[in-house]
């Protein structure tokens, strides 16, 4: 007996998003952003959103733009090579966005934890600087049970939903990503529900996959839908290359609230 | 112009502070910059002085050979990469000291502190929200002899009394004396951190700068001795490996003239037909 596809379409997967969820992404920067799902979830009523995001880009900038995000927690968050992201920054300058900022070590951190199920993680991360001395930071700096020494709590890291794009899928929901994983396959296994486009569906995936590729079991995925380009005008190795003019006019023209919605909406090409 | 000596000597300051960068990669581990500069110092370094490198710059994979920086070179490297990237392995890396990174702070302080992440104490209402601490937070509490600093224009604003925001700070911790800047790089000159002062003083001053402009263009003291050497400035081979092999198609006027459509036309007319593989698309 076969199990059940896992195919589904993007509408159902931005749906399971309610109000007030924690949401994280895949990718990082400018590269294999899950735009389709971003702007599919920016065209529905869900807002409040709490966004964790390992790398943000365009994704978290469009739902921030369109007044959809309460909260971010990030380790970065801009546009690579293009510079700073406008609508994030515009938020964090009024005041209107509150931030959890974590470093890349103390965010790996705390999806270590989520994935194994357990409530911390433990780092030397945060023992210096201003990071775990931020207002509200849910980071805890604590006496190690073992050394007597300090180390940074890093609490685990579930997000409700996890939105991300892959290269190749099967019908059964086994993801392959062929560049740079980022943080992607750990996230999977910290969240409660997983949903990927794919540039790609497949019956059976490849055996001869290489060491450039990372897989993902569909033990942890909830749907995949076949989305080629779901990634916007941000990189996707090595199916499509970052457009840097899109970007640009992105980064021009995310400011004005009418082409946004515009942007969200498909109107714009990439 | 302090530059002018440079220039006329025949070298840029861009050059001047990527070979002075690269003389500092000398770790068993992995060597990575998320700046122009910086990558190409790392790949100076292994091309030239520290074989043993393993470059896992940006999205490119992990322990890619030297190859020539371009703005969309994750479809030339990763191929050719060792394997995929993974974060994890990166941080168990800096966990274990075998990780030297450069970073292009926003503001760096007289303790050595440096700040990429925003500008502002109000941490609600940032006065400027820049890029978060990304990894700064790890290298302080993990990295000993792998925190390069660069800065491309050495300036008050830069180099501040306090930074607004300690995205790192020298920190004596469970892994020793961690987070202390093995070199600032600017386009002045070379500043250290010395233990006994407690600050960041001057090693070296670049071919034509003086004491006086670089003290002009710090916003605190620096200790003065009655005499600094000059920069080793860059050597014929590092100039031909920079300009002819790592940087051969105007990268480096990105570090300059910041990334416009125009420019951004002409780095990928270029780039593309010199790429080797063909993407899958475009």
């Amino acid at each position: 007996m076969e199990p059940r596809s896992k195919v589904v379409p993007i509408e159902e997967m931005v749906g399971a998003v309610r109000s007030g969820m924690e949401v994280a992404f895949g990718g990082g920067g400018l590269q294999r952003k899950p735009m389709a799902l971003a702007r599919a979830l920016a065209r529905r009523d869900a807002t409040d959103l709490r966004l964790v995001c390992f790398l943000a880009g365009p994704e978290a900038d469009l739902l921030i733009g369109l007044k959809k995000v309460a909260s971010v927690h990030f380790a970065f968050f801009g546009f690579d090579g293009l510079g700073l992201a406008p609508n994030f920054r515009r938020a964090r300058q009024s005041g209107d966005l509150a931030a959890t900022e974590g470093s890349e070590g103390m965010f790996l951190a705390g999806v270590e934890a989520g994935a194994r199920g357990v409530p911390f993680h433990p780092c030397h991360s945060g023992l210096a600087g201003d990071i775990v001395a931020l207002p509200g930071s849910p980071y805890r700096r604590f006496t190690c049970p073992v050394t007597g020494r300090d180390l940074v709590a890093a609490p685990a890291v579930n997000p409700e939903v996890f939105l991300l794009h892959v290269n190749m899928a099967d019908r059964h929901g086994n993801l392959v990503i062929s560049g740079d994983p980022f943080l992607d396959a750990l996230l999977a296994r910290a969240s409660g529900s997983v949903f990927a486009t794919a540039e790609r569906i497949v019956d059976e995936l490849p055996r001869d996959l290489t060491q450039h590729d990372t897989v993902i079991s569909r033990v942890w995925v909830s749907g995949v839908c076949w989305a080629p380009g779901g990634t916007g005008f941000t990189g996707c190795y090595p199916d499509r290359v970052l457009d840097w003019h899109a970007g640009l006019e992105y980064q021009q023209r995310c400011g004005d609230p009418g082409w946004l919605e515009q942007y969200a909406a498909e109107g714009v090409p990439a | 112009m302090t530059t002018d000596a440079m220039r006329d000597a025949g070298f840029t300051v861009e050059e001047q502070i990527i070979a002075r960068l690269a003389r500092a990669f000398d770790i068993e581990g992995v060597a990575c910059s998320a700046t122009i500069c910086g990558d190409l110092a790392t790949r100076l370094a292994k091309a030239l002085y520290a074989p043993q490198l393993l470059l896992i710059s940006g999205h490119n994979g992990f322990d890619a050979p030297v190859r020539p920086k371009l703005l969309d070179e994750e479809q030339q490297l990763n191929p050719v990469s060792v394997c995929a990237s993974d974060w994890q392995q990166t941080f168990d890396l800096v966990g274990h000291q075998r990780y030297a990174v450069c970073v292009g702070p926003v503001q760096v302080d007289r303790t050595g502190c440096a700040n990429i992440s925003l500008l502002g104490t109000d941490w609600g209402r940032p006065t400027v929200q820049l890029i978060g601490s990304r990894g700064l937070p790890d290298h302080a509490a993990n990295t000993r002899d792998g925190f390069l600093l660069h800065v491309r224009r050495h300036s008050p604003r830069v180099f501040v009394e306090r930074v607004d925001f300690r995205a790192s700070s020298p920190y004596d911790g469970p892994l020793g004396r961690t987070g202390v800047p093995r070199v600032v790089v600017s386009d002045l000159g070379v500043l250290v951190f010395d233990p006994d002062a407690g600050q960041l003083v001057v090693e070296s001053l670049h071919l034509g700068v003086t004491f006086d402009e670089i003290q002009a263009a710090t916003g605190f003291a620096l200790p003065r001795r009655p005499m600094y050497p000059v920069t080793e400035p860059p050597t014929a081979e590092e100039l031909e490996w920079l300009r002819h092999r790592l940087a051969p198609l105007g990268m480096l006027r990105m570090e300059k003239e910041g990334l416009g459509p125009e420019l951004l036309d002409e780095l990928l007319a270029a780039e593309r037909a010199h790429w080797v593989v063909a993407p899958a698309q475009r």
